[in-house]
């Protein structure tokens, strides 16, 4: 009776085990790290707990990356599944005609929820439940340029306090904003406006964004999922010079 | 006899389950700090600008910084030199790139309230009269850490 139960002990701790091992391979287990941008090196890391209570005045919005990976190298799996985002990203910009920035505004892309300038966000694919689906990105990231408004990347959401899935793992590191008055936050997936006196008239007050992840179509000198918006001028004068895709 | 052969099992299989979410979920010691990087403002830069290398402004009445748009998440010039008495306008979407006045240094950022440049949220352009001498910071306070950021020096 005794050794049975000792037998069933050493297979649950097996089964215990094992599914934490694989766990692991996707998306490990415990508290994130965070780094403020521009992150110097992979020893900024730190963990998220440490950045709140957040206590910043100034500027007004700071940007933190967020990771599962810190100071991880890709796995070849990774790798693939990070590739695959960037390839299929392209070619849905591609079938859907949003080089054209005409074709996307015409798909209902705009600048009117978040003031940024250079993200045009869709409302329906904000409010859909479909995530990190490069057939429904939730902003299509345009540059102006001398020759037009010119598509340079994706950037995907996920809704207010969800964690970004790191499907390229160190490869994909989400961002999220951290502000030092509220925005107000409409059905925890659309930014309206900065709140006044903490409160909102619609939606709701919040000091965090969402967690977000962009996809760069150009060479961004920091990857292809690199958070900082900030292009080498010289890129951005390229811009206007070269086809559409 | 069987359970004497399973009880160390037992242990280094508890040992590994008690490691494996630890070494996956990362070390709770806090790292070291980065090492440092060229700074925004320091001894002699206000915002990376300094004085001796900024030209003076010939137009003594009007000076015009671009931002945003065609000159992306920077400031054009970023680094100015004018008289007292020179007015400078800045010209761009506010509302993507707000105005603050302050310095940017590598982990923080000190407001300045005396400062002539008022915070600005909205609308395409802002003057402000430069009446006394100084070194005057401002930066975007959308994008301050991707480096938008300039100065003013007054004299």
């Amino acid at each position: 009776m005794r050794r049975r139960r000792e037998r069933s002990l050493v297979w649950l701790l097996a089964a215990v085990v094992l599914s934490a091992a694989l766990g692991c391979a996707e998306e490990p287990a415990g508290e994130r790290h965070v780094a403020r941008i521009p992150r110097k090196s992979d020893l900024a890391w730190k963990l998220e707990s440490a950045v709140y209570p957040l206590t910043q005045k100034a500027p007004w919005n700071v940007m933190w990356e967020v990771t599962r990976y810190p100071g991880a190298q890709p796995t070849a799996a990774q790798q693939r599944r990070a590739d695959a985002l960037v390839e299929r990203s392209l070619a849905s910009a591609r079938r859907n005609g949003w080089f054209e920035y005409e074709k996307g505004a015409a798909d209902g892309y705009s600048t009117v929820q978040d003031h940024l300038g250079t993200h045009y966000g869709n409302n329906d694919f904000l409010l859909d439940d479909r995530f990190l689906d490069p057939e429904r990105p939730e902003f299509l990231m345009y540059y102006d340029s001398t020759g037009g408004k010119k598509l340079v990347g994706y950037m995907f959401v996920v809704p207010l306090d969800e964690e970004g899935p790191q499907v390229g793992g160190p490869l994909t590191i989400w961002h999220y904003h951290l502000w030092a008055t509220p925005v107000c936050i409409e059905n925890g997936r659309v930014g309206v406006i900065r709140a006044e006196n903490g409160r909102c008239q619609r939606g709701s007050p919040s000091q965090k964004s969402l967690e977000m992840l962009h996809v760069w179509f150009v060479d961004h000198p920091e990857g292809r999922f690199a958070s900082r918006m900030r292009l080498p001028q010289e890129l951005v004068e390229r811009l206007g010079e070269a086809p559409k895709d | 006899m069987l359970a004497a052969m399973w009880r160390p099992r037992l242990v280094l299989l508890l040992a590994f389950a008690l490691f494996v979410p630890t070494a996956c979920g990362g070390s709770d010691v806090e790292p070291a700090p980065a090492a440092p990087a060229s700074l925004p403002s320091s001894a002699g830069l206000v915002n990376g600008c300094n004085r001796e290398d900024t030209p003076l402004s010939r137009d003594r009445e009007e000076v015009e910084i671009h931002f945003g748009g065609l000159i992306g998440y920077a400031y054009e010039p970023a680094c100015l030199r004018v008289r007292a008495g020179t007015r400078v306008r800045f010209v761009g979407p506010f509302d993507a790139h707000p105005l603050a006045a302050g310095r940017v240094y590598d982990e923080e950022v000190v407001p300045d309230s005396e400062s002539p440049f008022e915070s600005t949220w909205e609308g395409e352009s802002a003057t402000f009269l430069m009446l006394a001498t100084g070194d005057l910071g401002y930066y975007c306070d959308q994008h301050t850490f991707e480096g938008m950021f300039g100065a003013v020096f007054v004299e």
